[in-house]
């Protein structure tokens, strides 16, 4: 074999472009408080000279590894990177240390362009490494990283970094922000699963319903999601204005009500169309088997169908509840709660900071679960060939 | 005792099965035969209401299946068909548990059965039992669909090609499995085939099934010696029929006492006079010695024998 053969361009030329951008760009930003721009801060500049040599004397190793990928290399890379992700927020401790001026109490540290390309690369190249070495070990780095991160915020080493600061800022409406975040979706999950899945028996029992039905679906789904919210608004508020239980219910034009009402019209399409297919695509000889052995119609449904077609529903409750967490940040425009409502409060007052407060719990909860019903369909369908 | 009276089945404007008449005895091996779109699937699918008949009647053992609970009635007809439609979800044990779960055996008398069946069927429980179907070959899988098939202990047999999509040598260990099953428990058999030689393999009597009607129905016996029409003269393989009837003929009935040394090549007594003549041809000698199943020397035969007529 020519050694050619053998190198992993992919992880190389990660390496090697993570180098030049940590050197060439800002590891990290310092402010006197949440007005002012930072002031960046290169790497060795930030880290100071060791701490810089280190970093990148280990991004060149894996270079090398990477140059001659053999399965033990590979491995020895896979070890060298989990090091990586572990000293990235020791880094930042590290930062905060070196640089904060106790004079300054208000002052706070921003990661730059060097923290964010390292989590940014660094997660490609463990997909990369995945998928070359398989197993779990892949999943020791970002362990250690989430791991440390926790122990830095306990510690309070990361107290001055900005994102902090607007949480110590609001702790309280945080909280909120997840509970009304995940009630929502929560919410729209269960609304859109049984709603959803009568429609698709709708469409077993009566397929001629189906063009209709999925005409209208796939309708909604075009609609602009704030065209949405904005066309629910009035039809709500007249609808409160006339019907006292409705007021009671706490139905208005704004807040959770036309939030609900549009997630749970972008969620239908997906729950049923994954739902009926998944029913339907059911092996016609299990079927008839299942019927000549005399099982009646409802111990065929929840015995045979439903656990056969369990792995292709739930892949439709995963990319409604991914969907749906994104949509309930938007949501907060006509007035619901969530992470959103960070976001838009950030964008108003041009503190970046803020919107981050928003948008990273965000994104954790619609990788969370991805991840949550991606492995309850890996258990299900283990033993299982449709 | 199944009885089909002038059973007609329509589907739309096609008639599939028209106005069928058939009695199948208790214990009976009958097998179905025709080429594709006959109506012999139908037919049988009907047996077990898969199918409902647009006119005519079918009893049971006396009594009109279709005044019968249709899930009680499946429940006591075991069902086979090619596909094996194992559950893939569930493992082997539980595959075969089925009809008597649904049937409500205690739990110990489910588990007893399973472990007797797996037996009946040669796959050790110690290896197959907590196996999934994905992991067994075509061969172990149409096993195990028998065996689900007979779990609920059934007077009454339907397989639908249940080997049809198995290659030579498993069908064939196949077919000679369900013999020797048959001999031990003596269903009602009521199975489909398109394969001629399967059916005269298997069959007591053979149903020879054209446009949902019956052309010819009789023991294989009878089908070779007077083939009812061309049909079922293409169907039997015309130039190769006469050595479709040497395959029913033993050897054992037509050799000759043993005299004087016994001739060098040798075949077994249960051994068919085809297997004879192959024998024969492949070795160039005109003599084999017969010998029992304990290896003695019990009889003759020669080539003149295979061409004499038949005298029982």
């Amino acid at each position: 074999m020519q050694p050619s053969n053998r190198r992993n361009p992919v992880l190389l030329s990660l390496a090697l472009l993570l180098l030049a951008g940590l050197w060439l760009g800002d590891f990290a930003s310092l402010a006197a408080n949440r007005i002012v721009p930072g002031q960046g801060h290169g790497l060795s500049d930030a880290l100071g000279l060791p701490w810089a040599l280190s970093l990148s004397a280990a991004l060149l190793a894996l270079a090398a590894l990477a140059w001659r990928a053999e399965p033990h290399h590979l491995r020895l890379a896979q070890g060298l990177l989990a090091l990586l992700l572990a000293q990235l927020p020791l880094a930042l401790a590290w930062f905060a240390a070196r640089h904060l001026d106790p004079a300054l109490p208000q002052a706070r540290i921003a990661p730059g362009f060097g923290v964010w390309s390292q989590l940014f690369v660094y997660g490609l190249m463990l997909i990369e490494l995945r998928q070359r070495l398989g197993g779990r070990l892949w999943l020791i780095g970002p362990l250690l990283l989430l791991l440390l991160s926790a122990a830095l915020i306990a510690s309070g080493a990361w107290d001055s970094l900005a994102l902090m600061r607007e949480y110590a800022g609001r702790s309280r409406q945080f909280w909120q922000a997840l509970g009304g975040h995940l009630a929502l979706v929560g919410g729209t999950l269960a609304l859109s699963l049984g709603l959803g899945f009568a429609l698709a028996l709708t469409i077993g029992r009566w397929p001629r319903t189906q063009a209709a039905l999925y005409g209208l679906l796939n309708l909604l789904q075009t609609i602009p999601s704030l065209a949405l919210f904005g066309l629910l608004i009035p039809v709500l508020s007249y609808l409160a204005t006339q019907s006292a239980a409705l007021q009671a219910l706490g139905v208005r034009g704004i807040g959770w009500a036309p939030a609900l009402l549009a997630l749970v019209a972008y969620s239908l399409l997906p729950v049923v169309r994954n739902t009926q297919v998944a029913l339907q695509q059911v092996n016609a000889a299990v079927l008839e088997a299942a019927r000549g052995m005399g099982m009646s119609r409802y111990q065929l449904f929840t015995r045979v169908r439903l656990p056969l077609a369990l792995p292709v529903i739930l892949e439709g409750v995963r990319i409604t509840s991914i969907q749906a967490i994104g949509l309930a940040a938007v949501a907060a425009l006509v007035g619901a709660q969530g992470f959103g409502t960070f976001i838009f409060q950030g964008l108003g007052q041009g503190a970046m900071d803020l919107v981050l407060l928003g948008a990273l719990p965000t994104i954790a909860l619609a990788l969370l679960a991805d991840a949550l019903f991606g492995a309850l369909a890996h258990v299900l369908t283990r033993r299982r060939q449709a | 005792m199944i009885e089909l009276d002038r059973v007609s089945r329509r589907f739309g404007g096609v008639t599939a099965v028209d106005e069928l008449s058939l009695r199948i005895a208790s214990g009976e091996f009958c097998v179905l035969v025709g080429p594709s779109g006959c109506g012999k699937s139908t037919t049988l699918r009907m047996i077990n209401r898969l199918v409902a008949c647009s006119s005519g009647q079918i009893r049971i053992d006396g009594q009109d299946i279709a005044t019968l609970d249709e899930r009680l009635l499946r429940l006591r007809i075991g069902y086979a068909i090619q596909n094996t439609g194992l559950f893939p979800h569930w493992t082997v044990a539980r595959n075969i548990a089925l009809v008597p779960q649904l049937l409500g055996w205690p739990r110990a008398r489910i588990e007893a059965r399973v472990g007797e069946l797996l037996a009946l069927l040669e796959l050790p429980a110690a290896e197959f039992a907590d196996k999934y179907p994905d992991q067994l070959s075509g061969g172990q899988a149409q096993r195990v669909g028998v065996a689900r098939a007979l779990a609920g202990d059934p007077e009454i047999l339907l397989m639908d090609e249940p080997f049809g999509a198995l290659d030579p040598i498993t069908r064939d260990n196949l077919q000679n499995e369900l013999l020797r099953i048959q001999s031990q428990i003596r269903k009602t058999i009521v199975f489909v085939t398109h394969d001629i030689d399967e059916a005269l393999k298997l069959a007591e009597r053979i149903v020879v099934m054209e446009h949902g009607r019956i052309v010819q129905h009789g023991s294989p016996q009878q089908l070779l010696d007077r083939p009812a029409n061309a049909l079922v003269e293409q169907l039997l393989g015309q130039s190769e029929r006469g050595l479709k009837r040497a395959g029913l003929r033993r050897v054992e009935t037509l050799m000759r006492p043993p005299s004087g040394e016994p001739p060098a090549q040798t075949i077994a007594a249960t051994a068919s006079l085809r297997q004879a003549l192959s024998h024969m041809l492949s070795q160039h000698c005109e003599r084999l010695a017969v010998r029992d199943t304990a290896g003695r020397w019990v009889g003759v035969v020669h080539l003149l024998d295979a061409v004499r007529e038949e005298t029982d």
